[in-house]
């Protein structure tokens, strides 16, 4: 299973929307798609599912242009395309029946994927009724109903409460077990962090980074920690620790030491701190490869 | 093949959404009172038994040429729109159908909402004139033969609208604007240019009241010049049967392409 963007573009008037986008996700994987407001995530992925027509280049799933063969390009696809809204005269058992009906797929299971979502109880009442966040539910049911390989989650979480993200992230944990392939947008970069395998960083219509998680992480990985210690702590004391650059007071008990680079290296600071009495309770890197990433892509971009 | 299967799938999840938003049942209602209404002016005001069979059935005909429009209104002015209006769009469009099956399939659910809306007002009056005369006219077969065909054309046209528009409001007050005020200042217009209207489907619908007048199907001028005074002529053009048929027809034919295509093409932005 794979989607393929060759050349995909998309223009309105003088803006490009998605500009040459060439890239390729392929197997059993979560992948992240991110970028800000108006980056062109959403355009990529309305393209992929035939909601907007390129302007040039083209979307291909499976080896089938979305455009051209259609029904085969998204016979293997479950979608949520930002918040969806849903017939509000059916119920959620309904709607995701008229669904399997409609893709005329024969390895539905309505059942499962409202119980996935924690909507079982629900399945009778009419979805006009619902919360914004039982809504994004049942469009996610809606996403999974037919068991498709592929799925491709706009904001998956958006609208939802923390308990909600919570769930449907496991929801998503559990389908890559199920070996299916996940292109998932997103703002939220702990979800992307906690969920995804790889990421793609997107700005201005233009695909600036292709990497796995693991491999960012080793690039920005950070050359910072936090500390927190039961007693006071005297920075000056740790500015003498060789490799350390600067320290930081957070609080009386609280620091940032920034050292030079090496994982070696922070566990010596550990070592050194804990042989200098300090009472270490906490001891943490500080921010996100993740966030480094998208913050040096992305921030650059938006400063030039 | 299952093209044709997907296309009643929406067809029958469309014709549910007319049930359970209780339009059909409105419009049912709406077509009641009507019928209560001439049957009981009728009675009260005239002598239907008295009358000529063609005048009664005549007075159930006036009426149905509105009653499609209220139809094409009910059924046709939000069936595409609001996919795009509610966002539902967004649930519907990213799967494995064409656009022209959803189109069709929600066009099918209409029409037969609308059939059985004009059934009923069509039946009441076929059994209201059989009452008093023990017999229907031929001319109101005829008639009602046409206000299908009008039903058929006008709905199209107004999903041709239903697809311009984002908003479902907006498309069905265009329609009813072009309907009830354009065409008619249209047909006015071109009888004081005694040019005939034959591009105008509100004039191609007066074949559904003109098949009564004659004393054959069919029996009526085509053009009649009337002078208005200070060397002002009007010319009243009359549509041939098959004529209104034909521009029906063409309208619906025009309609249903340019409306396809268009909602082939629509994205949801």
């Amino acid at each position: 299973m794979y989607m393929e963007a060759v050349n995909l573009t998309k223009k309105y008037g003088n803006f490009y929307a998605l500009r040459d986008l060439n890239v390729k996700f392929e197997g059993a994987k979560c992948i992240g798609y991110l970028g800000p407001n108006g980056a062109g995530k959403t355009t990529t992925l309305k393209l992929f599912t035939n909601l907007l027509n390129p302007t040039s280049g083209e979307a291909i799933i499976n080896g089938y242009n979305v455009k051209k063969d259609l029904k085969k390009a998204l016979k293997e696809v479950g979608t949520l395309i930002e918040t969806p809204g849903l017939y509000s005269y059916l119920t959620p058992f309904e709607l995701l029946n008229m669904l399997c009906e409609i893709r005329m797929e024969d390895k539905c299971d309505v059942k499962n994927a409202l119980e996935e979502v924690g909507m079982y109880e629900w399945k009778d009442k009419k979805v006009g009724k619902f919360s914004k966040g039982m809504k994004q539910r049942i469009a996610i049911a809606a996403a999974l109903v037919t068991n498709p390989d592929i799925l491709i989650l706009d904001e998956p979480t958006t609208g939802m409460d923390p308990r909600g993200m919570a769930e449907i992230r496991q929801v998503i944990k559990n389908l890559k077990k199920e070996k299916r392939m996940i292109l998932m947008s997103s703002h939220l970069l702990p979800e992307v962090t906690e969920v995804c395998d790889e990421v793609a960083m997107i700005n201005r219509g233009k695909l600036l980074l292709y990497e796995s998680i693991d491999k960012l992480s080793e690039k920005f990985r950070g050359n910072s920690v936090v500390v927190t210690s039961m007693n006071e702590i005297d920075e000056k004391k740790i500015m003498e620790i060789k490799g350390v650059k600067s320290v930081e007071k957070l609080s009386d008990t609280k620091v940032r030491i920034d050292f030079e680079d090496g994982t070696e290296m922070q566990y010596k600071i550990l070592s050194e701190l804990i042989a200098m009495g300090i009472k270490v309770v906490d001891y943490r890197a500080s921010g996100m490869a993740l966030e480094k990433a998208y913050l040096q892509m992305i921030g650059g971009e938006a400063n030039e | 093949m299952s093209d044709l299967k997907q296309m009643w799938i929406m067809t029958k999840y469309q014709f549910k959404n007319y049930m359970r938003a209780k339009r059909l049942y409105i419009l049912l209602l709406i077509t009641a009172l009507v019928i209560a209404l001439i049957v009981s002016v009728n009675v009260y005001f005239g002598n239907p038994s008295e009358e000529e069979v063609k005048k009664t059935a005549s007075s159930f005909a006036n009426f149905s040429e509105i009653l499609v429009v209220l139809t094409a209104l009910f059924f046709g002015g939000d069936a595409i729109a609001g996919e795009y209006q509610n966002k539902t769009g967004y649930f519907l469009l990213p799967n494995p159908i064409r656009r022209y099956v959803i189109y069709w399939g929600k066009y099918l659910a209409s029409l037969l909402a609308g059939v059985i809306v004009l059934l009923f007002y069509l039946i009441s009056g076929m059994l209201y004139t059989f009452y008093f005369h023990g017999t229907i006219p031929s001319e109101y077969l005829y008639s009602m033969l046409y206000s299908f065909v009008f039903l058929v054309s006008l709905l199209a046209f107004t999903y041709l609208f239903s697809t311009f528009f984002k908003n479902g409001a907006v498309a069905l007050t265009i329609v009813a604007i072009l309907y009830f005020f354009v065409f008619n200042i249209i047909d006015g217009v071109s009888q004081i240019a005694s040019v005939e209207p034959w591009f105008s489907i509100t004039y191609a619908a007066g074949i559904i009241t003109l098949v009564f007048q004659g004393s054959y199907i069919g029996d009526y001028p085509h053009s009649q010049v009337i002078h208005a005074g200070k060397g002002l002529t009007i010319t009243a053009y009359n549509p041939y049967l098959c004529e209104g048929v034909a521009i029906m027809l063409g309208y619906f034919l025009i309609s249903a392409i340019i409306g396809t295509l268009i909602f082939q093409r629509k994205e949801m932005k």
